[in-house]
């Protein structure tokens, strides 16, 4: 992996702070898409209530500081990363496909897989009603040493990967093959 | 929905009551411990002491073994009358998720803990394993209502409905739910 390729190309992106406001805003989104997929029923109820907004807000902050009572500081961390490079990355496909009107190709679908993993690694604020559980862990994240840890570490590796292929092709878009 | 509370469970509160909350809940279970130290006071105070509100503990196996010997622990301290106290003796002393401090033996350490209890008889009564069908049962009751994990709790009664509340939710969330129920 090319360190000075993804720089670079960092540099080409984040220079327009439009593409650093859209990272800030949809790495906030992801994490607050990651609590609400896991705690999903309770918003039905609370939304079903009429109730405030700032009860919506409670709800989302409670299902928050829940995965760092369960599951710990370095999930918690880990969670909040693939928040951050879930926004990164969807910046710069979108600055892709503006540039160069094109997606990017299959590695670019990989970092998709590494936001999955981010939403099946946080924890819910029930014990087995993470997203895990639909696929039949039963006992949820519990079942697992690292809590969970397991799926967010490799899910963390995935967008850097993906985030360096995207690197890589911006890099190669702008210059002309021989 | 409704839902059929066994006669068998203990209350705490007040017969007349006007609702009910039943609580699934699984002692290896850290959100359920949450949900008993931070939420769960509140309720008792505003709505289970002053006479509003009933509270059901179901215990359920989710989490691991362990959580069967715990179910089973606290029908043998309801043998007792003695079931509420297991109940918070146990969640005052919860231990990490399949760590071995559910064990039979661990349980009948902690439960010479509580006041009163006879330790002989309850130990006798957990050795027999007279309630692991009991627990079974509620674990299965608990899945056809739709629990799906612990704590989930049903607020209302059979002529109003129930709404669940999944997880250690905030105290807000249901305050919100009984208030509505209550009318």
């Amino acid at each position: 992996m090319n360190v000075i390729v993804m720089k670079s190309a960092f540099l080409i992106v984040f220079r327009n702070p439009a593409y650093v406001i859209s990272s800030i805003l949809i790495s906030s989104f992801m994490f607050f898409i990651f609590i609400l997929a896991n705690n999903f029923s309770t918003f039905v109820t609370v939304i079903g209530l009429n109730a405030s907004p700032k009860l919506l807000l409670d709800v989302t902050t409670n299902g928050a500081s829940n995965i760092l009572y369960a599951a710990g500081a370095a999930l918690f961390s880990s969670i909040i990363a693939v928040s951050i490079l879930s926004g990164i990355t969807i910046s710069m496909i979108i600055y892709q496909l503006r540039i160069t009107r094109s997606f990017g190709g299959k590695k670019n679908l990989a970092g998709f897989g590494g936001i999955f993993g981010g939403a099946f690694s946080s924890a819910c604020s029930a014990c087995s009603t993470t997203l895990a559980s639909i696929f039949g862990v039963a006992g949820g994240l519990a079942i697992f040493p690292l809590k969970g840890l397991e799926i967010s570490l490799p899910s963390i590796g995935i967008l850097v990967a993906s985030m360096y292929f995207i690197s890589k092709g911006l890099m190669e878009s702008g210059r002309c093959k021989i | 929905m409704k839902l059929q509370i066994p006669s068998f469970t203990p209350a705490r509160g007040s017969d007349s009551a006007q609702l009910n909350i039943v609580e699934f809940g699984d002692y290896q279970c850290p959100f359920c411990e949450k949900f008993f130290q931070e939420t769960e006071p509140q309720i008792m105070q505003n709505y289970v002491n002053t006479g509003k509100v009933k509270f059901y503990f179901e215990g359920v196996q989710f989490v691991g073994p362990d959580s069967l010997t715990l179910g089973q622990g606290s029908w043998c301290a309801d043998e007792q009358g003695k079931y509420y106290e297991y109940h918070d003796q146990m969640y005052s002393n919860q231990g990490r998720e399949n760590s071995g401090w559910g064990t039979p033996d661990k349980v009948k350490a902690l439960a010479a803990g509580i006041t009163g209890l006879d330790t002989q008889k309850f130990n006798a009564c957990l050795d027999s394993k007279k309630y692991e069908s009991r627990v079974q049962q509620l674990t299965s009751f608990a899945q056809n209502v739709g629990v799906t994990g612990t704590p989930t709790s049903f607020i209302g009664d059979n002529q109003k409905g129930y709404i669940p509340i999944v997880g250690a939710q905030p105290y807000d969330v249901f305050k919100q739910v009984i208030d509505k129920q209550l009318g």
